[in-house]
């Protein structure tokens, strides 16, 4: 085992108790690349978790985790999770596009589309469709 | 004195001749040492026909399948080894990470999507990789560290103070 799998090997453990499918952990140029998918946000967030403990102020430059909430149905229902402020909706999958909506911290929305890792497309409770930051969507 | 000199000579000569006849091990033998061998992979057999060996089966890698076969040959009376076997496709061996540029202006807008809630974030290319400086708690490092890992553009120097 290198150094690097050594000491993010709490990480990889985590992400295999949770279950993250097609898990991929590779080293190069020294960067461990650990990647995969979650079938929900607390799979994903199990991983992150494992990170802080080794890297508590979450700064590392040696690993690199793309760990995705993947494969949710159309439909499904998504929590806000905002720090404490609105998330917008917009009209594009950019925070460059006009905001057309808004959902509270704690609302729901239904998932109409993971149209990339970063940008999901929703429905909010008030029936406007758009797209938000999946960072801010509980899974 | 002649005569036993010549008895040697002979005697040479007669144990010459029977090692060229070592091919003459049966083939139950020649399957017991080769099975021998072959035990240390679970995953492999190995079939003796006519002082030949056929190795069939997977191996985990094409150093030890080299090893074993070279060990195969190794035994006296195999005449030669026909592999059969194959190498197990390694998860080690996976394609390499596919990174992208930081510079990349499609890149650029996707960095700036996920710092845009911390105003106090500054980034910037240097040298070709990422910098990310400015004053964040843990939670919002995280938060940064998972939307810009995402984007795979190599090394990304988080030099931001974290209070």
């Amino acid at each position: 085992m290198s150094t690097l799998q050594d000491k993010y090997s709490g990480v990889v453990s985590a992400a295999q108790t949770a279950g993250i499918s097609n898990l991929q952990v590779q080293e190069q140029d020294g960067i461990l690349y650990v990647s995969g998918q979650a079938s929900n946000t607390a799979a994903k967030d199990a991983v992150w978790n494992a990170l802080g403990a080794v890297d508590s102020t979450y700064s590392a430059s040696d690993i690199n985790i793309d760990v995705q909430v993947a494969g949710l149905s159309v439909g499904a229902v998504l929590t806000v999770a905002t720090d404490e402020s609105n998330l917008n909706i917009r009209q594009e999958p950019s925070t460059e596009a006009a905001v057309v909506g808004k959902a509270g911290k704690g609302d729901s929305v239904t998932l109409l589309e993971q149209t990339s890792d970063d940008w999901w497309k929703v429905k909010t409770n008030d029936g406007q469709e758009g797209y938000a930051y999946s960072r801010y969507l509980k899974a | 004195m002649k005569k036993t000199i010549a008895m040697a000579a002979l005697a040479v000569a007669i144990s010459f001749g029977a090692v060229s006849c070592k091919k003459k091990v049966s083939d139950a033998d020649l399957q017991t040492q080769a099975t021998t061998v072959v035990t240390s992979n679970p995953n492999a057999s190995v079939e003796v026909k006519d002082g030949e060996a056929h190795l069939s089966g997977t191996f985990a890698d094409q150093a030890s399948k080299d090893a074993m076969i070279t060990q195969l040959k190794a035994i006296n009376g195999i005449k030669s080894v026909h592999d059969m076997s194959t190498v197990a496709p390694a998860a080690t061996a996976a394609a390499p990470v596919e990174t992208q540029s930081a510079v990349d202006p499609a890149v650029q807008q996707k960095v700036q999507d996920a710092v845009k809630d911390f105003p106090s974030v500054k980034v910037e290319v240097v040298n070709g990789e990422l910098t990310l400086t400015g004053t964040v708690s843990s939670a919002d490092a995280r938060k940064i560290k998972e939307s810009v890992d995402a984007l795979k553009v190599g090394k990304v120097n988080y030099n931001y103070t974290v209070k």
